[in-house]
């Protein structure tokens, strides 16, 4: 089949039909660039290295020193509270085998 | 020494293509909601992951970006269908039917509008013609031909944004130009 199609003049008034959308989508589309946009701008000094102050930022912006400290801080608590209950268990279970004279034979072996 | 783009460069990009990606993911899918949907993901996985690349390679990459969020949605178009009809029974939802492009000719003639000027509503009632082509159009075809001719990418990188070979993007040319000129030939367009 012969074509004597011209892509250029069928991209042209595509080209008219894409500014000749209506506001609603213009504003969402402006949004849509907006919210881009603020992404690129926390992601982007992940590792940065400025050179205009003298300082070299290692740390990415999301380890904020105090986001780490109450970090440590909840595993320090939730570990000595698990550690604790661990502990008096054993004691229970060994009191409860003294009471009942029920201790296991590894107790008299040395 | 490569130079990286910076906010203002990201955002005069990302308004020069905008309205172009929209029309993209509408001939694709067919629904301006969703169409919107995956111009802003295009947008803020290239402002994400690519934001700090040098100006001149945004284009490939958004256009990589933007066709493969529209592969994404056709995907999950599919497995919600799939789940649908397999649990619910019903029809799935047939997108085709939600666009005619005769309303859009209808709503031109519609005497309730503002006058336009005859060779205007001519030009309108023409590109919702070539519009209705391009959204008949196989998938392939369609992204092949809007790459190439409308975005200007040369072969190479038409084949590097569709993932394929060069060879596949000059067939899916030549088929998209002769299936456009025989639909708008058959609804005797005469193209300006």
């Amino acid at each position: 089949m012969n074509t004597n199609l011209d892509p250029g003049k069928i991209t042209r008034l595509l080209t008219l039909s894409a500014r000749q959308l209506d506001q609603s989508t213009l504003s969402a589309l402006s949004v849509a660039r907006q919210k881009a946009l603020e992404r690129q701008s926390l992601r982007s000094p992940f590792f940065a290295l400025s050179t205009g102050h003298g300082t070299h930022r290692l740390l990415p912006n999301i380890a904020h020193p105090w986001a780490i400290t109450a970090l440590l801080v909840a595993a320090l608590v939730v570990g000595t509270g698990f550690w604790h209950n661990i502990q008096e268990q054993q004691i229970d279970e060994t009191d409860v085998a003294i009471l009942t004279d029920d201790m296991p034979i590894d107790v008299f072996v040395d | 020494m490569v130079k990286l783009s910076s906010p203002a460069e990201l955002s005069q990009f990302l308004t020069s293509v905008e309205r172009r990606a929209y029309k993209h993911a509408l001939y694709a899918v067919r629904d301006d909601h969703a169409a919107l949907d995956i111009v802003q993901d295009a947008m803020i996985k290239l402002a994400e992951k690519y934001g700090g690349k040098p100006a001149e390679e945004l284009p490939m990459l958004f256009q990589r970006i933007l066709q493969n969020t529209i592969r994404d949605y056709y995907r999950r178009q599919k497995v919600r269908s799939s789940w649908i009809s397999l649990f619910s029974g019903m029809q799935s939802r047939n997108d085709d039917e939600e666009f005619d492009p005769l309303d859009v000719l209808e709503d031109n003639e519609n005497q309730s509008l503002p006058a336009a000027p005859e060779a205007s509503l001519q030009q309108s009632q023409i590109i919702a013609l070539i519009e209705e082509a391009l959204g008949n159009l196989p998938a392939r075809q369609r992204e092949a031909f809007l790459l190439r001719y409308w975005e200007g990418l040369d072969t190479t990188e038409t084949a590097l944004a569709m993932g394929c070979t060069e060879g596949s993007v000059k067939t899916h040319c030549s088929r998209a130009v002769h299936a456009l000129s025989a639909s708008l030939k058959a609804k005797g367009v005469e193209l300006p």
